[in-house]
């Protein structure tokens, strides 16, 4: 087991002292000099969205609310990969123009107004902090696992400190570069670890048919929980399509390719590893009810299974695995965060940025150790905080790439009256007719940013 | 373009299967039949992309 952990974070230092020699001005530092070609920019965008979320996260709730997970997960990412078109390929021939670093600067430079860039950047600070922290809390569940006598919380600090070293030391090529290295070990031992619980159950049909045996209700919607209404279902479509793209960590590898090929290769590759990737820990989940695998805490199912009925060498790479899916997300957040407060704060400086993202990483703790409700599971507590925060920046962003009379009120008063109801949704019960409250919200901020424009349209 | 756009508003539609709700069977193997509906969509996805990139996506000239 150590074995292998040391080995991984060799490579990941290596790959992040190799890439700080490589990096030769900012724009090297904070965008991998725009020069990321077709694999690299795949496997850096699935590797930074596939997060813990993705590895513990899915088994977790579909161990409470059966396979309808795969379906609200899958269908909404696989689809939102047409953003790498819609958003992507224009922010990219922005950046590449005008020399762009962060998200925030192409409102800037459309409407001409500070006040919005930073209000734009700040809410993709704002709201990825929490989601940065809940990679550290699955980073703390998995070391706990490996090792009892580390908590969660230490674990949690530990995984931090280590990311925040190898992203200090390379900047976005060491993000990348880690993404692709990341990305291939958790793709394997995923499916090493499907394969090997599979074989222990007596087949895949014989592991599923067990499960369905002891609770039927886990392979139909709305699952055993009544949780996914056709209301949520959408709701969830929606939330992908839109929010996924407004992550700080996914926007700025927009940047990053080095040209239309690399963002059209990414297109159509990811709903391809979406397909099984997502299918995997969903039905691994599920096959704990069939295997009577005594759970505690949902979000450590998949973590428990390939421990019961995979062998000591798969365990030990599934939960470098699972660490993969979480560093890559967590080191990708971490850069894109501290690049726009460095950028828009203190200037296009690399040494500033390095402070920043120690800063970050100290904050992400905090919210570890005070603020992190562990009854509220992973899926939970991004759905109450993070999601919602950033969908709402969607509409103001695709005005500003494709309506002409869209204009800085419009957006201004968008994104605040958007973030009005994810507020006063997190505080008060507001009708949502079954859909979620960040559907409200996305709502809201789009009938906003069309009537404040035309009102506010001058010639 | 809107030839695109009106394959992707299809295959919106048929990821919205509301019509499979409270159903666990026909099962195919190891999964329901809804289940392998949803994994072919992506398959089908990930293809029309790719046909798109190469047919629809204009490298310049947009």
């Amino acid at each position: 087991m150590i074995e292998f952990i040391l080995f991984y974070f060799a490579v990941l230092f290596a790959i992040g002292i190799y890439s700080s020699r490589k990096s030769k001005d900012p724009e090297d530092y904070f965008l991998a000099g725009r020069n990321f070609g077709p694999l690299v920019l795949f496997f850096t965008l699935a590797a930074t969205n596939f997060s813990a979320f993705t590895f513990l996260g899915f088994a977790g709730k579909a161990y409470t609310d059966g396979l309808g997970q795969y379906g609200v997960m899958a269908l909404g990412t696989s689809f939102m990969a047409i953003m790498f078109y819609v958003i992507g390929r224009k922010v990219w021939k922005m950046g590449k123009e005008h020399g762009y670093i962060t998200p925030g600067e192409i409102m800037e430079g459309r409407h001409e107004s500070r006040a919005l860039r930073h209000i734009f950047n700040g809410v993709m600070v704002l709201f990825t902090i929490p989601y940065l922290a809940i990679q550290a809390i699955g980073a703390g569940f998995i070391l706990n696992i490996m090792f009892p006598q580390i908590s969660v919380k230490a674990g949690a600090i530990l995984i931090m400190v280590a990311i925040t070293l190898y992203v200090i030391s390379g900047g976005m090529k060491a993000a990348g570069w880690t993404d692709v290295f990341q990305g291939g070990i958790m793709i394997l031992a995923m499916i090493l670890a499907f394969l090997f619980i599979a074989h222990s159950l007596g087949g895949v049909e014989k592991a599923s048919i067990t499960s369905y045996e002891t609770m039927p209700s886990l392979f139909s919607r709305p699952g055993p929980n009544g949780y996914f209404t056709i209301q949520m279902y959408l709701s969830f479509f929606l939330l992908w399509i839109f929010a996924d793209p407004m992550f700080p960590q996914i926007f700025s590898r927009f940047y990053t390719a080095k040209s239309e090929k690399s963002l059209k290769v990414a297109m159509y590759l990811y709903p391809l590893l979406i397909s099984f990737f997502f299918l995997l820990p969903v039905i691994i989940g599920i096959w704990a009810h069939g295997a009577a695998v005594s759970v505690d805490n949902p979000d450590s199912v998949l973590l428990l299974m390939v421990k019961e009925y995979a062998p000591p060498a798969i365990f030990s790479l599934t939960m470098v695995g699972a660490l993969a899916a979480l560093m890559s997300t967590a080191d990708s957040q971490l850069l894109s965060l501290s690049t726009i407060l460095t950028c828009d704060i203190l200037g296009k400086r690399v040494n500033y940025s390095r402070i920043i993202t120690a800063v970050l990483a100290s904050f992400a703790i905090v919210f570890v150790v005070l603020g992190y409700d562990p009854k509220a599971g992973i899926m939970g507590t991004l759905v109450k905080t993070t999601f919602p925060g950033l969908v709402v920046l969607s509409p103001s962003i695709l005005a500003t790439l494709y309506w002409s009379r869209a204009n800085k009120w419009g957006c201004i008063a968008s994104i605040l009256s958007g973030e009005a109801i994810v507020f006063l949704s997190s505080r008060i019960s507001l009708p949502t007719f079954g859909f979620l409250p960040a559907m409200i919200a996305l709502l809201v901020s789009s009938v906003v940013l069309v009537m404040v424009s035309i009102l506010t349209f001058k010639k | 373009m809107n030839k695109w756009w009106a394959v992707l508003a299809v295959m919106a539609l048929i990821s919205m299967d509301f019509w499979n709700w409270e159903k666990s069977e026909p099962f195919i193997f190891f999964l329901p039949y809804w289940a392998w509906q949803i994994f072919f969509i992506t398959i089908s996805l990930s293809i029309i992309f790719a046909i798109f990139a190469k047919q629809g996506w204009r490298d310049k000239n947009d």
